[in-house]
This record gives C-alpha cells, sequence and structure tokens, in this order.
C-alpha cells in the first residue's frame, strides 16, 4: 500500500517535471524551425530589403529577426572549432560579428530565389537540449532535404546548424576556417573574413582560394 | 581496361588508408596539436566540441595529398566558369527561352536512362528500376524521343522508397570501395579516385558513347548539354551559393563535394 503510493507520488513528480521541461522549452523544436522561416522569408519579401539605399536599415531588421532563432554565438563558435576555446572574449565577439555580416551579405541575395517552394516538415528528433528538425523543400520536381539542428539556450530552441542533402554549413566553414587557422592565427581569420565581406560589398567575386 | 579500372579502385582503397589516419593531410575535422588550457572549464567546453562532432562521425575523413594540383586546377575552372562558360550561358538563355531549353534537358536526362537502370539494379533498388523503365518508356514514345517529360507531375508517380540511382559512384560507394584522396580534374571539376572511376564508367552506359562521333562533335555534344543545364540554373544555382559566401572558395567546395557523396552512397 505505501509501496504504491510511493510509486504514484513518483511517477506524479516525473510527468510533471516533464511537462515542466516542456512548458519551460515552450514552443517544440519544429515550430521555431517554421516560425523563423515564415518570418526570415517575409521579412526578406519586403520590397524596402531589396532597396540598396535603405540597405543597412534592411539588414538591421533581417539580423533582428534572425537572433532571435538563430543562435550566432554557437553557429561561431562551432564553425570556429577547438581553437575557439584559446581565444580572448574580445577576438571571440569580433569573429561573431564578422562571421554574421558575412552570413547575411552571401546569403541575403539567395534566400528570395527560395521563396514560394513548398516546405514539408517531415520529421523531428529531440534527444536531451538537442534537435534535428527534417525539412522536404520541394522546386518543381527536385526535393532537397534540408536538417535543422537546434539547440536549447536560455530555455528556446535554437538553430545553430542547417544542414542541406548532407552538407553541413557550420562543417562547411570550419574545413574552411581550418585553412586559414593551421596556418595562422584568430587574428589572420578575422583578418579573411572582413577581406572577403569588403569584396562582396564592391562586387567583386573574390579570389578561388583565399 | 578492366585491369587498368580495378588498379585505379585499389589505388582509392589505398587512398582510404591514408584517410584513416587523422594526420595532417586530413582536413573535415581540424586537429590542432593545442595543449587544453588548464582550467577545468575548457575540459567541459571541449566536451561540447566533442558532442557537435560526433554528430557528423559517420561522415568519412578524406585525404587531400595532391592539393597543390587540386587547387591549381580548381583556380582554372572557377575561371573558367565565370569569364567563359557562366557568360555564355547567360547569353543562350537570354535568345532561348527557357521552354526549348527544357526539352533539351530532358532529352538528355531521357537518353541517360541506362545509368541510372544499370544501377538501380546493382543496387538492389528494383522499384527505381521499374519506375525509371516505364518513364523512359513513356517519355520516348509520347514525349516524342525525350524530349518532353509527359511523366512530369502525373497522379501515377509514386515515390520509390530509396531515391533513384545517380551513379556508378554511388554504386562503388555502397559496396564498400573508399572515396579515394581528393580530385579536381580540368572542366570536370570536383571529384576523387571513386568519383573518377565512376564517370568513366558511367560513360560506358551513356548511349552517346556508342553514337558515331568525332572526338571534337562527342566533346561538343557534352559541352552543348552542360551548358543548356547551366543556363536552366542560372539564379541560386548551387556553385555559387557555396563559393558566393566563401572565405575559402576551394574548401568549400571540397568540402561540399565529400559530404554530398557520402550523403548519395547512405540513400
Amino acid at each position: 500500500m505505501f509501496l504504491k503510493r510511493t510509486i504514484l507520488a513518483f511517477v506524479l513528480i516525473c510527468l510533471a517535471a516533464v511537462v515542466a521541461s516542456a512548458a519551460v522549452a515552450g514552443q517544440s523544436p519544429s515550430e521555431r524551425v517554421h516560425e523563423g522561416v515564415d518570418r526570415i522569408i517575409e521579412t526578406l519579401s519586403d520590397p524596402v530589403m531589396q532597396d540598396p539605399a535603405r540597405h543597412d536599415e534592411a539588414l538591421g531588421r533581417l539580423l533582428h529577426v534572425a537572433e532571435e532563432y538563430i543562435d550566432f554565438e554557437l553557429v561561431t563558435k562551432f564553425a570556429v572549432g577547438r581553437p575557439w576555446l584559446q581565444m580572448s572574449d574580445d577576438l571571440r565577439t569580433r569573429l561573431q560579428d564578422a562571421f554574421m555580416e558575412l552570413l547575411e551579405y552571401s546569403y541575403l541575395k539567395t534566400i528570395p530565389a527560395y521563396g514560394g517552394q513548398d516546405v514539408q516538415y517531415t520529421r523531428e528528433d529531440i534527444s536531451g537540449s538537442n534537435a534535428k528538425v527534417q525539412t522536404v523543400v520541394t522546386d518543381k520536381d527536385k526535393k532537397i532535404i534540408v536538417e535543422f539542428r537546434l539547440k536549447i539556450v536560455q530555455g528556446r530552441w535554437m538553430i545553430y546548424d542547417v544542414v542541406a542533402e548532407g552538407v553541413s554549413l557550420v562543417m562547411n566553414y570550419r574545413s574552411q576556417f581550418a585553412e586559414v587557422l593551421n596556418k595562422g592565427t584568430g587574428e589572420d581569420l578575422l583578418k579573411a573574413i572582413q577581406d572577403r565581406i569588403r569584396q562582396i560589398n564592391q562586387g567583386k567575386e573574390g579570389q578561388p582560394a583565399s | 581496361m578492366a585491369v587498368l579500372l580495378a588498379a585505379v579502385l585499389l589505388l582509392g582503397v589505398t587512398g582510404v588508408c591514408f584517410a584513416a589516419a587523422p594526420q595532417g593531410e586530413s582536413f573535415s575535422v581540424a586537429q590542432f596539436g593545442g595543449e587544453p588550457a588548464a582550467a577545468d572549464e575548457s575540459a567541459d567546453s571541449l566536451d561540447e566540441f566533442d558532442e557537435f562532432d560526433a554528430a557528423y562521425a559517420d561522415q568519412p575523413l578524406v585525404s587531400d595529398p595532391l592539393e597543390g594540383w587540386n587547387r591549381f586546377w580548381f583556380d582554372v575552372n572557377d575561371s573558367l566558369y565565370r569569364g567563359v562558360f557562366r557568360p555564355l550561358a547567360q547569353g543562350y538563355a537570354w535568345v532561348i527561352p527557357p521552354r526549348p531549353r527544357t526539352w533539351v534537358s530532358n532529352f538528355f536526362t531521357n537518353l541517360l536512362f541506362p545509368v541510372r537502370f544499370i544501377n538501380d539494379i546493382l543496387t538492389g533498388k528494383f522499384d527505381a528500376a521499374y519506375m525509371e523503365t516505364s518513364k523512359f518508356v513513356a517519355n520516348t514514345s509520347f514525349g516524342v524521343f525525350g524530349l518532353g517529360d509527359v511523366t512530369e507531375g502525373m497522379p501515377k508517380n509514386w515515390e520509390p522508397e530509396r531515391p533513384t540511382a545517380d551513379g556508378f559512384d554511388q554504386t562503388l560507394g555502397k559496396a564498400g570501395f573508399g572515396t579515394g584522396f581528393y580530385l579536381v580534374w580540368p572542366f570536370v571539376g570536383p571529384s576523387s579516385v571513386r568519383g573518377s572511376v565512376g564517370w568513366l564508367a558511367d560513360a560506358y552506359c551513356d548511349p552517346l558513347t556508342y553514337g558515331r562521333f568525332t572526338f571534337i562533335e562527342f566533346m561538343g555534344i557534352r559541352a552543348f548539354k552542360n551548358l543548356n543545364e547551366l543556363s536552366l540554373q542560372l539564379e541560386g544555382n548551387e556553385y555559387e551559393t557555396l563559393t558566393t559566401g566563401a572565405v575559402d572558395k576551394y574548401a568549400a567546395v571540397r568540402d561540399a563535394y565529400i559530404r554530398f557523396r557520402a550523403k548519395k552512397v547512405s540513400e
């Protein structure tokens, strides 16, 4: 009798904990991705964004929206890899800012090209504080599998990587950054990123291998 | 010829042995010989990286021992793309409307039916093989020799359980052959030891190879096919997306190629 009660109490406490943790996380990973993708595309579809005179304002708005769903610190940290641990806070902040700028400038123009494709949310895997949300983007007859990877940061699911057809954005940048970091320092990496941003701004294509 | 192919494949196997030892030449996950900082918190942070990397651990390490050669040809190809192929494709797209160009694309896709069919059979994708056959028959007869893709969007279409075969490279990968090391060929672009063998084998299955063309004509047809494909993908094509935001274009394309091929093998 007593044992039964104890077990019941135990089960109830466990259930409460599960509910509480779900409540803490608020939205599910899929909901977060869905909302984030919708809002980013909506922001980009605004004609104001394409107006070159209001470029900075447009970038600011995009950044503001993106930061709510993507944790750029995690993105930068994992893109840099283990050398991140040896870097000063100042260098880390500067790298994060530069990398964010690079991502915005690079992909700002291409994302609108993906507007109007059909996006289906096919799978969600959660394990502890990590999650994967799988989507299938259909463009006419072509189907592309895009997987978002999320972690819980301060009670919310935040995106930290996008894997398209097996190619991870973070790992792709890591292999590029490794080339620079193998031969130089974090400052060299920062300079390489800033050089590339400058080249994009000037409308240049950049050298094949920097 | 078969002996030559076998020899090259074996080379690929040794390439895998290179890759198995994660030394300086392997690039996928950079191993920096830095000593971990004394503080305990870095041990936790290292765990974080280990946890992160573990999520990508199913991907093989591939070595790049011929990086000098590869980077040289990558530069050449990139310059050719920007200076010659892309402007040509843009001009071609400006002159010819999209519909006829889609017909040409359909024709060449249809023609490659034997490649997909043979590799579907070889990898046990019989449902995909059946689908390919029925599409080929429908498109060649009703679609006027493959110019029209009559099966596009038809209700009778069903998705085979696994995507249809890609080519011999994928088949070899499923058979257990390692990628071998990374290679960049002029014009053809990024490849690997296994990829190059696959490309050769696919050429043997391509009906075009058996047409009575001179070498120049054959190259011309191939070039036209590629130009046509590029003209249909001028906006937001993968090469541009990948290289525009890259700090090191060569590394970006190399990483993408290796991971994309690994994914194809797992399909």
